[in-house]
C-alpha cells in the first residue's frame, strides 16, 4: 500500500505534463487526496497489531511504525482539505492551462516528497526528501509572479537550502560517530544507541537541530518567539506584583 | 600530495575572502572542483567502481564545468562584475577568514575518542570552509555572491563527506548532486527574474517582506 501512495503522484505528474487540461488536473489532485486518505486510514487500522511493516518493492527504506502513521494521517487530512479547496481557489482567477498544470504538478511533487519524508526509515533518505520539498514548494511560492512572491521565493529557497546543508553536516558527523554500525536506518541507530561516540552525537545533534530548525522556520520566527517570552515574563512580573 | 591539495583548497577560501571580483570567485569555484576531483582520484580506494565513477562525474563535470559556466552566463547577462562595498572591508574579512582557517587546522590536530574514523586534515579544512563561506554570505551584498557562497559551502560538505573513512551510500551522493544542481538552477533563474523586477542585484533591494511591522 505504501508503494501506491509513493508511485501514484509520479505517474500522475507525467500524465498531467503531457495532457495539460484543467479538469484532469483537478481530478488528479482530488483522486490522489482520496487515495492518500484511504490508504493512511487503512494503514492506521492495520498498524495496531504490527510492529514494523516494510514494503516489498522498496525493501526496508520505507516503513510504517507507530510514530510516523500519526504524521501521515495529519498530512492526508490536510491535503484532502487543500485538494477540495483548490478548485474554488482558481474560480475567480484567469490562469492559462499551462500555469494550472505546473501548479498541480508542483503540489503533487510536494505531497510526494512530504510522504516520502514521513515514511522513510533512513535518516539520509529522509534528508533527500526534505530537500525535495524545498524545491517543489519554490514554484508554489513564486506562482503569482509578483515582486513580493519573487522576494519570498528567493529567501525561502536560499534559507532552506543553507539549513538543509547544515543538517547534512550533522548527518555526516553522526555517521562518523556511529563507527562500526555503518548504517543510518533509524532502527539500527536506536538499537545501537549506546555504541555511538557521545562527542560526535552531541555535535551532530546541534547541527541537525539548527539545520532542520531553519527549514521549519524557527530561525525566522526567533524574534517573535523572544518577544513572546518577554511578554510572558512581563505578565508574570505584573501578576507577582498584584499578588503580593 | 593529498595533504598539499587540501591545504591548497583552504588557500582558495582565503583568496575568495580577499577578492571582490565575481569572475575571480567563479574561477576559484571551478578550481575547487578540480582539486576535489584530484583528491578523490588520489585518495579514494578503487574498490567500489560505480561510486568512484559517479563521484568523478559529480566533481569534474558538474562542479568544475557546468556550474561555473552557468554562473558565468548569468554574470554576463546581468552585468554585475564586482561586489562593491561589502559590510566588512575585504582586508578584515581576509583576516577573519585566516583565523577561521587556523582554527580548522587546530581542530584537525585534536586527538580524541572517535577520531580514528575520520581523516583529521580533511575534517579541519572542511569545517573551516563551511564557516568561511557562511561568513562570506553574511558579509557580501550581491546576491550572485550569495549563490557562490552556497556552492562553496557544498564543496566544504563534500570534502567533509570524503573525510569519513567509510563511504556514504550512493543514494545520498545522488541526492546531494540533484539538490545542488536544481538549487543552483532555481537560484540562477530567480536571479534573472530579480534583475528584471528590481533595479539592482543587491541584497538591500530584497527587504520589502518583514515578519511583522511592530516596532516594540
Amino acid at each position: 500500500m505504501i508503494e501506491v501512495i509513493l508511485i501514484f503522484p509520479l505517474i500522475a505528474c507525467l500524465i498531467l505534463f503531457f495532457i495539460k487540461s484543467k479538469k484532469l488536473n483537478d481530478f488528479a489532485l482530488i483522486a490522489y487526496a482520496i487515495v492518500h486518505l484511504v490508504i493512511s486510514i487503512a494503514l492506521y487500522l492495520k498498524k495496531i497489531n504490527l510492529e514494523i511493516s516494510s514494503t516489498k518493492l522498496f525493501g526496508a527504506y520505507f516503513s510504517v511504525d507507530s510514530l510516523n502513521i500519526l504524521f501521515l494521517l495529519i498530512l492526508s487530512v490536510i491535503f484532502a482539505g487543500v485538494a477540495f479547496y483548490n478548485k474554488s481557489y482558481f474560480k475567480n482567477t484567469d490562469r492559462s492551462d499551462k500555469a494550472h498544470t505546473y501548479y498541480s504538478i508542483a503540489i503533487l511533487l510536494f505531497i510526494f516528497s512530504m510522504t516520502g519524508t514521513i515514511l522513510s526509515a533512513n535518516l539520509a533518505l529522509s534528508w533527500v526528501f526534505i530537500e525535495a520539498t524545498t524545491l517543489a514548494s519554490a514554484y508554489l511560492i513564486y506562482f503569482n509572479k509578483t515582486k513580493h512572491a519573487l522576494e519570498a521565493a528567493w529567501k525561502y529557497v536560499f534559507i532552506c537550502s543553507i539549513g538543509i546543508a547544515l543538517a547534512f553536516v550533522g548527518i555526516i558527523l553522526l555517521s562518523i560517530g556511529t563507527g562500526s554500525i555503518n548504517s543510518l536506518f533509524f532502527n539500527d541507530l536506536y538499537i545501537n544507541a549506546g555504541k555511538i561516540v557521545p562527542f560526535w552525537l552531541k555535535l551532530s545533534f546541534v547541527f541537525i537541530l539548527v539545520g532542520f530548525g531553519t527549514k521549519m522556520g524557527l530561525a525566522l520566527s526567533m524574534r517573535g518567539f523572544l518577544m513572546l517570552i518577554l511578554k510572558l515574563l512581563l505578565l508574570f512580573q505584573l501578576y507577582c506584583r498584584l499578588h503580593y | 600530495m593529498v595533504n598539499m591539495l587540501i591545504v591548497l583548497f583552504g588557500l582558495t577560501m582565503l583568496y575568495m575572502a580577499a577578492t571582490s571580483r565575481i569572475k575571480a570567485h567563479i574561477k576559484m569555484l571551478s578550481f575547487q572542483g578540480l582539486i576535489l576531483f584530484l583528491i578523490l582520484f588520489l585518495d579514494e580506494d578503487k574498490t567500489n567502481f560505480i561510486n568512484l565513477i559517479f563521484l568523478s562525474i559529480e566533481t569534474l563535470l558538474v562542479k568544475t564545468i557546468l556550474i561555473p559556466l552557468f554562473l558565468t552566463r548569468i554574470l554576463n547577462k546581468n552585468e554585475v562584475f564586482r561586489d562593491n562595498e561589502p559590510h566588512i572591508p575585504n582586508f578584515y574579512s581576509l583576516v577573519i577568514a585566516s583565523i577561521m582557517l587556523f582554527a580548522g587546522f587546530m581542530i584537525s590536530s585534536l586527538h580524541g575518542q572517535g577520531f580514528e574514523n575520520v581523516t583529521a586534515l580533511y575534517f579541519g579544512v572542511s569545517i573551516s570552509t563551511i564557516l568561511i563561506s557562511l561568513f562570506l554570505i553574511t558579509t557580501r551584498k550581491k546576491i550572485l555572491t550569495h549563490v557562490i557562497g552556497y556552492i562553496m559551502m557544498e564543496n566544504g560538505i563534500f570534502l567533509l563527506s570524503l573525510s569519513v573513512a567509510k563511504e556514504m551510500p550512493i543514494i545520498v551522493s545522488m541526492g546531494v548532486l540533484l539538490d545542488i544542481f536544481i538549487a543552483v538552477f532555481i537560484l540562477g533563474f530567480l536571479i534573472n527574474k530579480i534583475n528584471t523586477a528590481f533595479d539592482e542585484l543587491n541584497i538591500c533591494e530584497l527587504c520589502n517582506l518583514k515578519d511583522c511591522d511592530c516596532n516594540d
